[in-house]
């Protein structure tokens, strides 16, 4: 366990440090602020006109629905392309400077050092997650927010970081040029979303049903929902165990190839 | 300490190094000399469980690297070609790290870069960038990194490249004072090197070992071989064939009045050829005593 908590803080250590995370965390922010601004906007012109038009009646526009789930759709489709971009360094630079030798002639397995990274890309990106709170809570200060949908929606978009941060450093792991793998993260990630499209060709219920499990889109939806189902959890920890485990063998093939 | 047996790997149908056997005591300093390609990287490289061998065995103390791979490393400090260095880190933190990843406990973290930094005299730099050294302080950060955890054995590949001639006899001070407490292996080029550093030295040429003596053994061997270079002014075929006839004369190439001769005593058969030479009236211009180089090394101990 040590040997990874010391890449882990290694890792960390360097995006916190680096001035790229900070600048990518600045654009990442503004575009952000710049969204959330105008869709919340348009939502209070959108009440108003409600509450005109019913006099008054009924409970008025849903906040969660038309912003907050809005507000973690849009960190969803930065993060598509965003987390491969932050993790793509994780395996590339070490090839590239050598350093990949130090790890491998030192006394720790590919687990550890698989490891140790992923939960560091995770980290990083739970930063970036973290960040997107501080819109939610502001709001409260004016305005009701369902906190229990609230939550439930940002375990899964803590969730959903995390599978695309495992999927980054599996990318990274595969070559060591930047754009290649960079790249190749950024397909992995959107393909977690179309993979559930197979169940359409199919006619057979059965493959319908095993596709409509792998469909990220149906689980990230009851999160946003707010409804935190077991299967959910199952499915984002498969998918962050199966990425970590096909890095944990790339890693390894380096010793015997 | 390093028991090597019928070593090979090959790279599809090249092989890098072929059957390798050799045994490196504790507290050694044992050179590993070769030219470009020889195979020393590659055998550097299995010994440290940085890459599998096709066949054969090594044991690092005991245990086996391919069955043990985490002990082995844990008793060895490598040095690469590359320096493997992160860029974008402090020295002292670039080789904390390194200790605690070499499984350094918390508390010896601090001495073991204090020492490293103070034996690789870095100690001016620790607290700058890597990104910002120049190479020659690369090269001894390299070197810190693999002594900072104080390993049994050193692996250190031509740990002396890229230095000035300042740094190179420094870090040849710094070998050297490692022996007896480690046992090192480094590899070079440079046959000066060897001599300058290593009890024993083990030569490689094509994957092979040509050679494996003491310092004083190869220098027996190497010794009754001086070669000298002429040059003349008016050369003719008569005197060419008379230098070649001549007895002492091992080996004589070259032509058109430029000729370098290997003659087995360096007492007298300088002055034989030069006094032929002005009887023959050839018009002597040159003669010299030239220093063997590695290739001749090899054409001499393998032929």
């Amino acid at each position: 366990m040590k040997p990874t908590l010391t890449i882990f803080w290694k890792e960390l250590k360097g995006h916190l440090t680096s001035p790229s995370y900070y600048a990518i965390t600045f654009f990442y922010t503004l575009l952000m602020s710049y969204i959330y601004f105008v869709q919340l906007r348009s939502f209070s012109q959108r009440s108003l006109q409600y509450m005109i038009q019913s006099q008054g009646r009924g409970d008025g526009l849903n906040l969660h629905q038309q912003v907050i789930a809005g507000h973690i759709s849009f960190i969803n489709l930065i993060f598509l392309f965003l987390v491969p971009i932050i993790t793509v360094k994780y395996f590339t630079e070490e090839k590239k400077a050598r350093t990949f030798d130090l790890l491998l002639t030192s006394p720790i397995t590919a687990t550890q050092i698989v490891m140790g990274k992923m939960m560091a890309a995770i980290a990083a990106t739970w930063i970036l997650v973290a960040i997107s709170l501080i819109f939610p809570v502001v709001t409260s200060l004016f305005a009701q927010i369902q906190w229990g949908v609230l939550a439930s929606s940002y375990i899964g978009i803590f969730l959903l970081a995390a599978i695309y941060a495992s999927i980054g450093v599996f990318a990274s792991s595969l070559t060591d040029s930047v754009l290649v793998s960079g790249f190749m993260g950024i397909i992995l990630c959107l393909f977690t979303w179309f993979v559930s499209w197979g169940s359409e060709i199919s006619e057979n219920p059965l493959m319908q049903e095993i596709f409509g499990y792998l469909s990220i889109a149906k689980h990230f939806g009851q999160f946003i929902q707010g409804s935190v189902e077991i299967v959910g959890f199952a499915f984002c920890f498969s998918l962050i165990f199966f990425f970590g485990f096909i890095t944990q063998r790339v890693v390894e093939s380096a010793r015997w190839r | 300490m390093i028991e090597i047996t019928n070593l090979t790997k090959s790279y599809g149908t090249l092989k890098a190094i072929d059957r390798l056997n050799f045994k490196v005591n504790k507290g050694e300093i044992v050179g590993f000399l070769g030219p470009n390609g020889a195979g020393k990287s590659t055998t550097m490289k299995i010994i440290t469980g940085f890459m599998p061998p096709t066949d054969g065995m090594v044991k690092v103390s005991g245990f086996d690297v391919f069955e043990d791979p985490i002990e082995v490393k844990k008793r060895i400090g490598y040095l690469p070609e590359t320096p493997p260095l992160y860029t974008d880190m402090y020295v002292q933190d670039y080789l904390a790290y390194v200790a605690k990843l070499k499984g350094v406990t918390k508390g010896k973290v601090k001495n073991g870069v204090d020492t490293a930094l103070q034996k690789a005299n870095l100690q001016d730099v620790r607290k700058r960038m890597i990104r910002n050294l120049s190479k020659g302080y690369r090269q001894r950060v390299g070197i810190a990194q693999a002594i900072v955890s104080d390993p049994e054995i050193l692996i250190l590949d031509e740990p002396t490249v890229g230095l000035d001639p300042k740094q190179v006899a420094e870090i040849r001070t710094l070998i050297r004072s490692l022996a007896g407490h480690h046992t090192v292996v480094l590899s070079t080029h440079i046959l000066s090197e060897v001599q300058a550093i290593c009890e024993r030295i083990i030569i490689i040429n094509k994957g092979k070992i040509v050679a494996e003596d003491t310092l004083e053994g190869l220098n027996r061997r190497m010794s009754g071989v001086t070669r000298l270079v002429l040059k003349i002014k008016r050369p003719n075929q008569e005197f060419e064939k008379s230098l070649k006839d001549m007895s002492g004369v091992v080996h004589c190439s070259g032509g058109h009045g430029l000729y370098s001769l290997d003659i087995n005593d360096a007492q007298s058969m300088p002055e034989k050829i030069a006094e032929h030479a002005v009887k023959s009236n050839v018009g002597l211009l040159e003669m010299k005593s030239q220093d063997m180089n590695l290739e001749d090394i090899f054409i001499k101990l393998t032929s």
